[in-house]
């Protein structure tokens, strides 16, 4: 029975890949099937099949490495991916994508707030 | 027999059970002044099965379950003390499209809570992490209760006495909104210039790093006529980055790294306050050596105590008390 799951595993990996593979690639280099298998495997496993679903899950690695759940800026993100506090692995993955959008939101506007708050600060200083 | 009542008992008749249906249930989660909490984990039961379906609130402290049948359900907040949460109101939801049909999945069972603590966590940390109050933290070697001043020793195990989990009833078509009772903790900073006067009255700016590198929104202040800046952090806090007096001479960046000392008694503890008020160690951490001694008499010397390199009673009170904490 398992070998029989396994089987049909094996063979959505290899058709979501084939799809991927198929569509004009955003990044340099471009990715080859011996790279993407394991980055769509990774989130088949966690029992997301649909190929836009998955699409979203690769953009996350063209953006920050094939690896990037192992790295420790980004460790969070495999956190929120196996977080069993969500029923549903397809709204975990939206979650991940909307919380990296506002985390960037932020830094940026942290960036923005310390520019402004340092111009505002020093311009008093240089007036007294 | 009725035909209603067979097409609820025959399966070759009965609905199908994926079938999305129009329902939605929202549940807001707000903190203890009124803003969205997110990623707070909610649950949601059908009247009397064991199926639930869970997930967090979004940013907006939001969490909607959709493509319901119409009817009764219950919620809770996960692994929340019933006693730190309470639902505000219900308000009827607008109407909308339906959404697509859930994955039911078995209820969570309640899990022993419990924790190896680091010897660096105060128990109001533990406590916000574990989403108790203080006093219901135990120490699972002895099941005595934790002293609130002391943070417990590191490898101490701490269990939380057991709680009910209790649901609400909540209907289709109404957005809940629940209040998560905080438990703030407060930063409190004494920022000094080159000659340890307080820099009274000058604007900061602090960043706030959680645990898992995420940046919560800058915050702006200025501090008081003492020199003090206070502000009040969330549990996960880990670190923090202040710059003061920005543009000037004297400006600074200090970077704050968050969690409680031990007890002033042991010699962690004692080196830590020490080298925060200024009186260096020498980089001897966990035994009393020379240098530490030779700081404890500094120490002492400056507060008109006499100069005898032992950390006695009067000692650690004073240092206690010098550092606040």
């Amino acid at each position: 029975m398992s070998s029989l799951r396994s089987a049909a595993m094996d063979s959505r990996v290899s058709q979501l890949v084939t799809a991927l593979l198929a569509e004009p690639s955003a990044v340099e280099p471009a990715w080859t099937r011996e790279r993407l298998e394991p980055v769509v495997r990774r989130v088949v496993d966690r029992g997301i099949f649909s190929l836009g679903d998955v699409r979203v899950y690769v953009q996350l690695a063209e953006s920050l490495g094939d690896d990037f759940e192992s790295q420790r800026p980004h460790a969070w993100m495999r956190a929120w991916l196996d977080d069993a506090s969500v029923s549903d692995p397809v709204a975990r993955l939206h979650r991940v994508v909307r919380e990296r959008r506002r985390r960037e939101d932020v830094a940026a506007q942290n960036e923005r707030k310390e520019a402004a708050f340092r111009l505002r600060h020093a311009t008093v200083g240089e007036g007294r | 027999m009725s035909p209603s009542s067979t097409s609820r008992q025959d399966p070759a008749v009965a609905p199908c059970p994926l079938r999305a249906g129009k329902g939605q249930v929202e549940v807001v989660v707000v903190d203890d002044r009124e803003a969205p909490l997110s990623g707070v984990a909610v649950e949601l039961a059908r009247g009397t099965a064991d199926e639930a379906l869970r997930t967090r609130t979004d940013e907006h402290g939001v969490a909607l379950f959709e493509g319901l049948e119409e009817g009764r359900y219950r919620f809770r907040l996960l692994d929340v003390e019933p006693a730190l949460w309470r639902v505000l109101g219900r308000l009827p939801l607008p109407p909308r499209a339906a959404g697509a049909a859930p994955r039911w999945g078995a209820a969570s069972q309640p899990r022993p809570l419990s924790w190896t603590c680091e010897g660096t966590e105060s128990l109001a940390v533990l406590a916000a992490r574990l989403g108790v109050r203080p006093s219901r933290l135990i120490d699972a070697s002895t099941g005595q209760p934790l002293t609130p001043e002391v943070a417990p020793a590191p490898g101490t195990r701490v269990e939380v006495r057991p709680f009910s989990h209790e649901w609400t009833t909540v209907e289709t078509g109404f957005r809940q909104v629940v209040h998560r009772i905080g438990l703030p903790l407060s930063l409190v900073v004494v920022l000094r210039d080159g000659t340890h006067h307080p820099r009274a009255h000058q604007p900061y700016l602090l960043k706030v790093w959680l645990d898992d590198e995420e940046e919560l929104p800058a915050r702006e202040g200025m501090t008081d006529a003492e020199g003090r800046m206070a502000q009040v952090l969330p549990a996960r806090a880990a670190r923090g980055e202040v710059t003061v007096s920005p543009g000037r001479d004297d400006e600074r960046k200090v970077t704050l790294r968050f969690a409680a000392l031990r007890a002033t008694s042991a010699p962690e503890g004692l080196q830590e306050r020490l080298e925060n008020l200024g009186f260096s160690c020498g980089g001897e951490r966990g035994q009393v050596g020379p240098k530490t001694r030779l700081a404890v008499e500094w120490f002492q010397y400056a507060l008109g105590l006499p100069p005898s390199g032992e950390a006695d009673e009067a000692t650690c009170a004073a240092l206690g008390l010098l550092h606040r904490s």
